[in-house]
């Protein structure tokens, strides 16, 4: 454990939902922010990183909700980390899809918009097609999208023209397809795109992360630690009484 | 799903231990010792190479000195009589030492990714300096004294699904599909440590008696099984995989009916007339202080007894008219024990059911769901945690906690102890109704979706909920929070799964069992096997 600890993928888990649940108590579905950091994780998108630079705002305000007036579904993050309320705003997203065909999310005020990526892959899996943008620094901005059922989100890197210098918050739209999203926001979609990761590398990647382990580092390994410890009661006379004698 | 009927299964054809057996018996595995170095007092080092005719595997022993007084079978403990480990790919000189510096450690160790199950086990000190006396006088133990125990070793911790850096379990079915059923790894260990406990004791005798000593009988050590002490930690995974629990129960519950159209021919009905004849036999020979696990013992002693004579007496026409007689008569405990007895009966009509005992552990949230929608499915599938009463001052009073001390799992008194903030979330039922609570206030029109926007709390309840309701069986039925919660309930349900039968229960919190008496040695691989050895009874010797 001199340079590194390699975690199994099992505990791994079992150290962020604690960590969770140390934030949270039972105010949240930790269960589900585990995996939505495992799923940034395992893409290369950061999750660890992104964790550890949210939890000391976390908990944090639960964001404005309100509708505009063509209908999309407006979020005001409140300024806090995206990644306490991007599930429950994905629930959001996927339920208007479902019921009306297609929904629109926009959501400001907000750090860690990268997460939003997740919400692409999850609308693929609840048999919906998904993109999503959100700006980078310099006139450069990523997008998300993924076909319904496909294994992983396409994510690229798009140089924005002019016109586009103010854009601001992530903005997810969830439809039967592709080319529904692509009808509507035709000009995301014509931008010069670079950094592409294929998905098969993201699989190949967890695979080594399964058959190997995941190695982080000490000091890493001990932030967690020190998060998931907060579930656990100090030991007395009376509490070991309370596992038998 | 009644907590107060789980909590009186007994093991069956499909159980763990059952399938393992089976396993190992009946295809090409083959399991050699490769290395046993031990001194004259048993310490030292052991490894047995375990071949399935898919994979290759060892197990690695470590066999220590034990202070007396450090021996505990709690999960606190730090020191054991062995430790072991089973693991896949070469164990190089490199590995072999990484291995002795970790396992012994246990918890405070790390072993690498190819480790697949890690466990330790204490010696029964009267059973052991008892056997190796007389084995080095070239005597046979007293069966009296072995059977008061039934074990020579006793487990108390097998951790697997990728503890301390070992193998995850989606690994597990990936790399080693040979032990990809449930639990299949950890129940090899535990067969390997009963192997290794019989030739531990034949080798101390041997260094004690030289050539006076005498090997233990063959018959004798198919009596031996494995003990295992098993606490609170296991009684968490059942409320945390309800959708595996549900399963387990679905598939006893499918094999049931199965069998139950069976047509009843004499040769079958003296068969079940002779195995619930073991399984009284095996009920008399239970040796526990507990009062109230020998009031079940007799009680289903006694109301198999009658069954016996009545159907001897009635030759009933069909299998249903037996289980019929068994729900006006007997309570809980027998009617399981007369459901386990006709499942051995028809075991290989069931065998196919095996495969499909595993399931994946995950809940979909349904947010487009409305509230209505919502409220309604809680009524049908979550009425028994809406009819609960939760105002009693004793109802909430138990709460889960996982300690400091290793994280070990405990209960407390929410009006004694503190920590309650901490607590785990396990009282389902009241999740239940709280959130049921919550949505009845609510516009029953929104979706589930912008329900849980406001209150995240329930999103966990809820996708659960959702999830469950789908399910054969849906979740245990319990209050785990009341004052008088019993989590040995919960410890014999999935012990009963293992292929557990003899229970001895040391508290409301922890349990001593006997696993693998009366299964087959690893001498006996390659031999007829006839998969018959549930409920064990004392051999004639």
């Amino acid at each position: 454990m001199s340079s590194g600890v390699t975690l199994s993928l099992n505990e791994l888990r079992a150290l962020l939902r604690k960590a969770f649940e140390g934030i949270y108590g039972h105010d949240h579905d930790w269960n589900a922010l585990t995996d939505l950091v495992l799923w940034l994780e395992f893409h290369d998108l950061d999750g660890l990183k992104i964790f550890f630079d949210a939890e000391p705002g976390l908990p944090c305000d639960i964001p404005n909700l309100s509708e505009g007036d063509n209908g999309d579904i407006l979020i005001d993050g409140k300024g806090g980390s995206f990644l306490q309320f991007n599930v429950t705003s994905c629930d959001l997203l996927v339920s208007k899809a479902k019921t009306a065909g297609q929904a629109v999310l926009h959501v400001n005020n907000t750090k860690h918009v990268q997460v939003i990526t997740a919400s692409v892959a999850r609308c693929a899996s609840s048999g919906l097609a998904a993109a999503a943008w959100w700006p980078s620094e310099e006139n450069s901005a990523y997008i998300a999208f993924q076909e319904a059922g496909a294994r992983a989100p396409n994510l690229f890197r798009v140089s924005l023209p002019a016109g586009f210098e103010n854009y601001e918050g992530v903005t997810i739209i969830a439809a039967p397809s592709i080319k529904d999203i692509q009808t509507r926001y035709q000009d995301w979609f014509q931008f010069q795109k670079s950094g592409q990761t294929p998905s098969n590398e993201i699989e190949e990647r967890y695979q080594q992360h399964l058959d190997h382990g995941f190695a982080m580092s000490v000091d890493d390994y001990k932030r967690l630690c020190h998060y998931a410890d907060r579930v656990l009661v100090e030991a007395t006379e009376q509490s070991r009484r309370g596992a038998g004698e | 799903m009644d907590l107060n009927r789980l909590g009186t299964l007994y093991p069956y054809p499909l159980s763990f231990m059952r399938c393992l057996v089976r396993q190992i018996m009946g295809g090409d595995w083959n399991i050699t010792r490769r290395k046993f170095e031990l001194d004259a007092n048993g310490f030292g080092e052991a490894v047995y190479e375990v071949d399935t005719g898919a994979g290759g595997y060892n197990f690695v022993v470590f066999s220590h000195y034990l202070d007396p007084d450090s021996r505990s079978d709690r999960v606190i403990a730090e020191a054991w009589d062995m430790t072991a480990t089973l693991c896949a790919g070469e164990l190089t000189q490199e590995r072999l030492q990484s291995l002795r510096d970790n396992v012994p450690l246990q918890e405070a160790g790390r072993v690498d990714s190819d480790c697949i199950v890690l466990t330790r086990a204490n010696k029964s000190a009267r059973n052991f300096s008892y056997v190796v006396e007389c084995l080095s006088r070239g005597e046979q133990p007293d069966l009296d004294v072995i059977a008061k125990v039934g074990y020579i070793f006793r487990t108390t911790a097998v951790y697997g699904s990728g503890k301390f850096g070992m193998a995850d379990w989606e690994k597990v079915c990936w790399r080693y599909p040979d032990l990809a059923s449930p639990f299949m790894a950890e129940m090899l260990v535990c067969f390997l440590i009963r192997q290794f406990s019989l030739e531990l004791t034949d080798w101390v005798a041997v260094q004690k008696g030289g050539d006076k000593a005498v090997p233990l009988s063959e018959d004798i050590k198919r009596y031996v099984g494995i003990g295992n002490a098993t606490g609170l930690g296991m009684a968490p995974y059942l409320i945390t995989h309800p959708r595996l629990i549900s399963n387990w129960i679905h598939i006893r519950e499918t094999a049931l009916r199965r069998v139950l159209k069976k047509e009843m021919t004499p040769a079958l009905f003296y068969e079940f007339l002779a195995t619930a004849q073991k399984a009284v036999q095996h009920l008399s020979e239970i040796d526990t202080d507990n009062e109230d696990q020998n009031t079940l013992n007799a009680t289903a002693r006694n109301q198999m007894s009658s069954l016996i004579s009545w159907a001897d007496a009635t030759q009933p026409e069909n299998w249903q008219t037996i289980l019929e007689y068994v729900a006006e008569t007997c309570a809980f405990e027998t009617q399981e024990l007369v459901n386990s007895i006709l499942l051995e009966v028809f075991r290989e009509d069931i065998y196919d059911l095996q495969s499909e005992l595993g399931t994946k552990e995950v809940y979909h949230l349904i947010p487009e769901m409305t509230l209505s929608e919502l409220k309604a499915l809680i009524e049908t599938h979550y009425d028994w945690a809406l009819a609960e009463d939760y105002s009693g001052k004793s109802c909430l009073d138990t709460f889960w906690y996982r300690s400091e001390e290793k994280q070990e799992p405990r209960l407390g008194r929410r009006s004694q102890e503190p920590g309650s903030e901490k607590e785990m979330l396990l009282g389902m039922g009241y999740a239940a109704k709280c959130c049921y609570d919550l949505i009845s206030k609510d516009n029953d029109r929104r979706s589930v979706a912008e329900f849980v926007f406001d209150h995240p709390k329930c999103r966990y309840i809820i996708r659960r909920m959702q999830t469950m309701a789908q399910s054969q069986c849906g979740e245990i039925r319990a209050n785990l929070l009341d004052a008088d919660v019993l989590p040995i309930q919960l410890l014999r349900c999935k012990l009963s799964f293992f292929g557990v039968g003899k229970f001895d229960p040391r508290s409301k919190l922890w349990v001593r069992n006997t696993m693998f008496q009366g299964a087959p040695l690893t001498t006996d691989i390659g031999a007829p096997f006839k998969d018959d050895w549930c409920f064990p009874v004392r051999p004639d010797v």
